[in-house]
């Protein structure tokens, strides 16, 4: 007769026990993404030792445990012979000491893994993070998919994130014993949700990442990145929005295409602002006097400039030995 | 002293896709206050170029002092500790120079200028490597008006020269080597790379959709302007300061040499009266430097770095103004005020 199988539902706040039903999400900032994605380059395919680039996620987690944000990732060296796993355990520690002198908030929440499978060797790594350092809430395993299950083709990274419910019995289980079960490395894995998040200093320069992605050097260049630069790009930018939409509108009223109800509510609402409770002289004062501020400002800067380049020319520096030779 | 400095030129710098996110989140943590840490990577001596791919930020920042880039600092044991953990992991890397998150114009410092030669002084000598030490200065207050504002910075050669001669600063070797306040550093030319992985992914999330503020007019420009007028102020009491210490140092110089002056003229005299008197007398060449000590030199290096300082500051109010100015004007073009 076989032993019943228990599952114990999946909660991260602790390990036994806790009942209580919150959803977990994960979020992962744009930048440790991209981390993580170019740590997929660092796996050693020629490798016998290793099939997979494992490492370690710091973030933090709120207070009730529902969510938790991915601040950072480092990998962590490992070796995979036959049945024995070998984990770099000194490394992750003191590498966790270095981050978290950097960012004392960081916790480690959990491990990341370039291969999709979850394998034998996944349960170990898992157990070893559940029981260490992750301890006493689960782990969240992330891993990154990034070649077709079927034709190996290279594919854009699928990230997924999972925590996870012990197997069968529990370790202290009486019957357990009795059978004399092996008790380490099973666990089920169960999907949850991920988002991505987005800073605002971080979407200014995935805006530029983004550009980049579509031309074929898959880069761009830092010169000529000056402000007025990029401020008439993006004029250039919205002006042809405008045209688009404006050729699009004339085209649904003269009846050519359907309109999308959306759009035009989104329009209606937009166009039809009018700024009431406004004093419209006052505004316009205000602007005006805004404009000369900004213009002073400009003003008196090239003024300081113009007195900085006069001093430089009129401080000569010569040593003392030589003036007096003269 | 003053030997050539055999950098390869042209070289340029990559930058991985991952660390100029990641610098945008730390100057984004930071702002308004400063931050900065270590860079690392490698170089290829074939193609000459400088591939930056992994940042850390200083556990200690710009809070206290101006002691972040300093060797004795636990910064410093902080950036080797964790090159070796990179390496350890195997990836092959070393230190590349330091990044700072700061409006344009405070990454102009004597220690971290000092500490960058420090870095050159030493990879040339203990790895025989000629590639210069590399500063990424990132300004996370743009960002907050969707402006990317970025550059990779090296100390120049113009101020390379005048720091290994010997007699440093003087206005011959200025001159000579051409070297102002508006150049001890200069731009290397860079790129942002994505790997071809980073690439599928940026186009899935599809961040054009995501709506821009490019635009609106904001209260940032205000906090900016304060921010950097505020900083401009600072730069030019140090400046005053430093000017005042010059002009005393050539009024008491020019009071020395009259002094002097007046001296070996009297002592040619009474020499020439001995003379008269006796013709084998023996007399000796009037010295000086036994009698008069002639002042100190202030530092025409400090005034150097201040004078940058001042200089970008109000660059910055010129170019962020005029970035507020076309805003507004275009406003208020399109509201017909």
């Amino acid at each position: 007769m076989s032993p019943p199988l228990h599952i114990v539902k999946p909660t991260i706040v602790a390990p036994l026990g806790s009942s209580a039903d919150i959803p977990i999400t994960v979020k992962i900032e744009s930048s440790t993404l991209l981390q993580l994605i170019e740590s997929i380059y660092e796996n050693d395919d020629d490798s016998e030792t290793q099939t997979r680039t494992v490492g370690t996620l710091l973030g933090t987690r709120s207070d009730d445990g529902s969510s938790i944000d991915v601040k950072e990732c480092y990998i962590v060296p490992h070796k995979e012979e036959d049945d024995e796993l070998t984990i770099e355990e000194a490394y992750h520690i003191s590498t966790y000491h270095l981050y978290k002198r950097a960012n004392p908030e960081l916790q480690v929440i959990g491990w990341f893994s370039t291969s999709p499978e979850l394998d034998a060797y996944t349960g170990l790594f898992h157990e070893f993070y559940a029981k260490g350092s992750c301890a006493p809430y689960q782990p969240v395993l992330l891993t990154l998919q990034y070649r077709e299950e079927e034709s190996g083709a290279i594919i854009s990274p699928i990230i997924k994130t999972y925590i996870s419910s012990p197997v069968g019995l529990p370790t202290y289980s009486t019957i357990a014993s009795k059978l004399n079960l092996d008790k380490t490395g099973f666990y089920a894995f169960v999907p949850i949700p991920n988002e991505i998040s987005y800073s605002k200093n971080e979407l200014t320069t995935l805006k530029y990442l983004s550009g980049a992605s579509k031309k074929e050097e898959r880069s761009f260049d830092l010169e000529g990145l000056d402000e007025l630069h990029q401020m008439s790009s993006a004029v250039s930018q919205i002006s042809d929005l405008i045209k688009i939409l404006r050729d699009y509108a004339g085209r649904a009223s003269k009846g050519d295409i359907k309109g999308d109800d959306k759009i035009g509510q989104l329009l209606l609402s937009n166009l039809n602002y009018k700024p009431s409770g406004v004093d419209i002289e006052a505004f316009k004062k205000d602007f005006e006097s805004h404009l000369n501020d900004t213009l002073l400002i400009q003003y008196l800067a090239s003024c300081v400039k113009q007195q900085l380049d006069l001093s430089a020319k009129l401080t000569n520096f010569v040593a003392p030995e030589d003036a007096i030779k003269e | 002293m003053s030997e050539e400095i055999p950098f390869p030129k042209p070289f340029s710098v990559e930058i991985n896709a991952s660390v100029a996110l990641k610098l945008a989140k730390i100057g984004e943590n930071h702002y308004p206050g400063t931050s900065s840490g270590p860079i690392y990577g490698f170089d290829n001596k074939e193609t000459s170029v400088i591939n930056i791919c992994h940042l850390i930020s200083f556990p200690t920042q710009h809070t206290s002092g101006d002691d972040v880039f300093n060797t004795r600092s636990s910064n410093a044991k902080f950036q080797t500790e964790f090159l070796s953990k990179l390496r350890e992991s195997k990836i092959g890397a070393k230190l590349l120079g330091w990044f700072i998150t700061c409006i344009s114009g405070k990454h102009l410092r004597q220690t971290l200028i000092e500490s960058i030669l420090r870095l050159q002084e030493t990879n040339r000598k203990e790895h025989r490597d000629d590639f210069p030490a590399l500063l990424v200065v990132y300004d996370p207050s743009s960002a907050l008006d969707s402006l990317l504002s970025l550059k990779v910075l090296r100390i120049s050669d113009a101020f390379l020269k005048t720091w290994d001669s010997e007699t440093r600063f003087i206005a011959k070797n200025l001159i000579e080597n051409r070297l102002s306040y508006k150049n001890i550093f200069e731009s290397v030319p860079a790129t942002i790379r994505n790997s071809h992985l980073i690439n599928l992914k940026i186009q899935e999330l599809d961040i054009s959709a995501i709506y821009g503020e490019d635009l609106e007019l904001t209260s940032n420009y205000l906090n900016g302007t304060v921010q950097n007028a505020e900083q401009l102020t600072e730069a030019i009491d140090n400046f005053n300061h430093n000017l005042g210490n010059f002009n005393y140092f050539q009024r008491s110089l020019s009071r020395e040499i009259t002094k002097v002056k007046q001296w070996k003229l009297r002592a040619q005299q009474e020499n020439s009266q001995k003379l008269k008197i006796d013709p084998k007398a023996q007399v000796s060449e009037p010295d000086w430097t036994t009698q008069f000590k002639l002042p100190q030199v202030p530092s025409k290096y400090e005034n150097l770095v201040i004078s940058g300082q001042v200089d970008s500051f109000c660059n910055n109010l010129e170019s962020t103004g005029s970035v507020e100015h076309a805003k507004t004007s275009g406003i208020k073009e399109s509201l017909d005020l």
